[in-house]
């Protein structure tokens, strides 16, 4: 399975959380908000008798400097620092600003100084308190700055991640309902019904169509269990008649589907992986037995299926992979999603919790 | 003319038969599995199969091989809904396949021309279909009936000049093809212990010293011990300590 190039291109440009500063768009919005800064700072340092004007034009100067140089570090170090962990990332980017900060800070007072007042102070005075004090409060602010810069980075690729997972579950959901066997397969058993069993025919085709609107539908929103339920039915009822005796399905419901909601396409696929890689394969067929119940702290979903002793191969989890990260997306750590396997049945376990249910 | 249409599918069946029906007078046979097929055209003279190609156990590609062992092997027609690498290596090795939902024309063409298949083109095909499953069964004709023994029940295949014994979990039966070829063709799951012989990996349960000096395996479901050579001694013992 190949997803076309669009997606291939956006996974490369959202890996990693330090956006491209080589944009100028982004140097300028750096600019901007250095400026910004250097006001809230003057305002917070203003007393009367002293020029603000001044004042802000200084600190803008130092600001802008300091920016555009994380900035200009940052350009060229992106791909590096992406390929390190969050807080490795973290960790880095703040030591590096608040590094650069009492650096420049050093250069800009001997500067001032020397164009202001005196040649003797050229030389750097550790003894000087209120100049160590200046450049220990101006790193410990680029520090805390940098600190809430970065969490808003790792949020905003975490959104960025979350559009990109959803357009691609609605992809790929749209890929598994045109997915060329499943399709033809599902002609062909409308084809051999017209003539044996016409009712039987329209009704497959009604619920293929129902299949291929649903995966058309442009939804992001959680949907209600109910709705989750009826699409799987749809699509057992497709593979019901195609597998005839071969498939059985035990649905155990021991909650009110339409009190709880979940992301659309969740139980679906899991479902639609137990009948393709367990029941198809066994010559006798199976039993997929599909649980959804109410545990403490949220709802409990499990898909088993048995599977041929002869599965060597697992398949390539691209469903499984994807519902995951939509989960964990959504729900953080809270939501988990479990496989158990033994040498004859496969095992999905899923659990959200219960902020979802409404 | 004998027909047999194989297909895990019962509407799928239907249909063709139903397609069949308004061509003309024909014996038609109906099969669920690849095994069956096998075994059900080596006892009835079936003329042409329709044969789909995924099904459980044994896939429709395995069913042709078997069937190309025959002596006079029946016409083959691969059917699918879809399966992209198959249809490639079919046209590029000039195979009759047909696609579902059939169309009555291309039936009407696949009845009058459709050709017997050989191992050389079915050995192509399986070259030429990326992960192709390998084959899962071994054939053998004891007293006149075709037996197949899945692989995953061979203990161990032992050459006897002419032929190869094959001990699985329920007897053993003799075979002709080449242990060298075999040994390529089964791969990882078996190992080559001595000239003659070659082991599952699975069903080995250790070695021991005969009071001749001479290194044995002995082999889960059978008395029987065999004889390792000292050319494979050392890998043996290496494979048994990474068991």
């Amino acid at each position: 399975m190949s997803s076309p190039s669009v997606l291939a291109n956006g996974k490369s440009s959202f890996q990693g959380i330090i956006p491209d500063f080589c944009q100028l768009q982004r140097a300028f919005m750096l600019v901007l908000l250095s400026i910004l800064l250097a006001l809230l700072f003057s305002l917070m340092t203003f007393q009367p008798g002293q020029s603000f004007w001044f004042n802000l034009g200084l600190n803008a100067i130092f600001t802008v400097w300091v920016s555009l140089l994380v900035g200009a570090i940052m350009c060229l170090l992106r791909q590096r620092l992406n390929r390190l962990t969050i807080p490795q990332v973290t960790l880095v980017v703040t030591l590096m600003t608040t590094l650069l900060t009492a650096l420049s800070s050093m250069i800009a007072i001997q500067l001032f100084y020397y164009i202001s007042f005196d040649t003797n102070y050229l030389l750097f005075d550790w003894s000087n308190r209120e100049l160590l004090w200046i450049i220990s409060r101006n790193s410990l602010v680029a520090a805390l700055i940098t600190l809430v810069w970065m969490r808003y980075l790792f949020l905003r690729q975490q959104v960025i991640k979350g559009l990109v997972a959803e357009g691609e579950a609605r992809f790929r959901s749209l890929q598994a309902r045109i997915q060329p066997h499943f399709l033809f397969n599902t002609l062909n058993t409308i084809a051999s019904l017209i003539d044996i069993n016409p009712k039987a025919a329209e009704s497959t085709l009604e619920h293929l169509a129902t299949l291929l609107r649903s995966s058309l539908k442009a939804t992001t929103d959680n949907i209600s269990l109910q709705q989750e339920i009826e699409l799987c039915r749809h699509y057992l009822a497709i593979e019901q008649q195609r597998l005839g005796a071969k498939l059985k399905i035990d649905w155990q419901i021991e909650v009110d589907p339409a009190a709880f909601s979940l992301p659309a396409l969740t139980l679906q696929p899991l479902v639609e992986n137990a009948v393709y890689h367990g029941i198809q394969r066994l010559p006798k067929g199976g039993v997929v037995t599909i649980i959804i119940r109410h545990l403490e702290g949220g709802l409990s979903c499990q898909v088993m299926n048995p599977i041929p002793k002869t599965a060597a191969r697992p398949g390539n989890q691209t469903a499984q992979s994807n519902i995951q990260q939509r989960l964990s997306i959504r729900y953080g750590e809270r939501a988990t999603m479990k496989v158990q396997q033994t040498a004859e049945l496969y095992q999905v376990n899923l659990f959200l919790p219960d902020e979802v249910s409404t | 003319m004998n027909i047999l249409i194989t297909d895990d599918e019962p509407l799928a069946r239907q249909r063709l038969i139903r397609l069949l029906s308004d061509h003309g007078e024909y014996q038609l046979f109906e099969a669920e599995t690849g095994v069956e097929t096998v075994k059900l055209c080596n006892k009835h003279t079936i003329d042409l199969v329709f044969l789909d190609i995924r099904m459980p156990e044994m896939d429709g590609l395995e069913a042709a091989w078997h069937l190309a062992q025959m002596e006079t092997p029946p016409a083959v027609v691969f059917v699918t809904a879809y399966d992209d690498y198959a249809l490639q290596a079919f046209s590029v090795n000039a195979i009759d396949y047909l696609l579902k939902p059939i169309k009555q024309e291309q039936l009407q063409q696949a009845l009058s021309k459709a050709s017997r298949l050989n191992r050389v083109q079915l050995n192509k095909v399986v070259e030429d279909v990326p992960e192709s499953p390998r084959r899962q069964h071994i054939s053998a004709r004891v007293r006149g009936e075709i037996q197949l023994i899945p692989i995953n029940d061979i203990l161990f295949f032992q050459a006897d000049q002419k032929y190869v014994n094959v001990k699985h979990k329920g007897g053993e039966v003799l075979i002709e093809e080449p242990l060298k070829q075999l040994e390529q063709e089964l791969g990882e799951g078996f190992v080559r212990i001595h000239r003659n012989a070659l082991v599952n990996k699975s069903y080995i349960t250790g070695l021991v010293k005969d009071n001749d000096g001479h290194l044995l395996m002995t082999v889960r479901h059978t008395e029987h011990s065999l004889e390792v050579s000292r050319r494979h001694a050392s890998e043996v013992r290496k494979l048994i300590k990474s068991l």
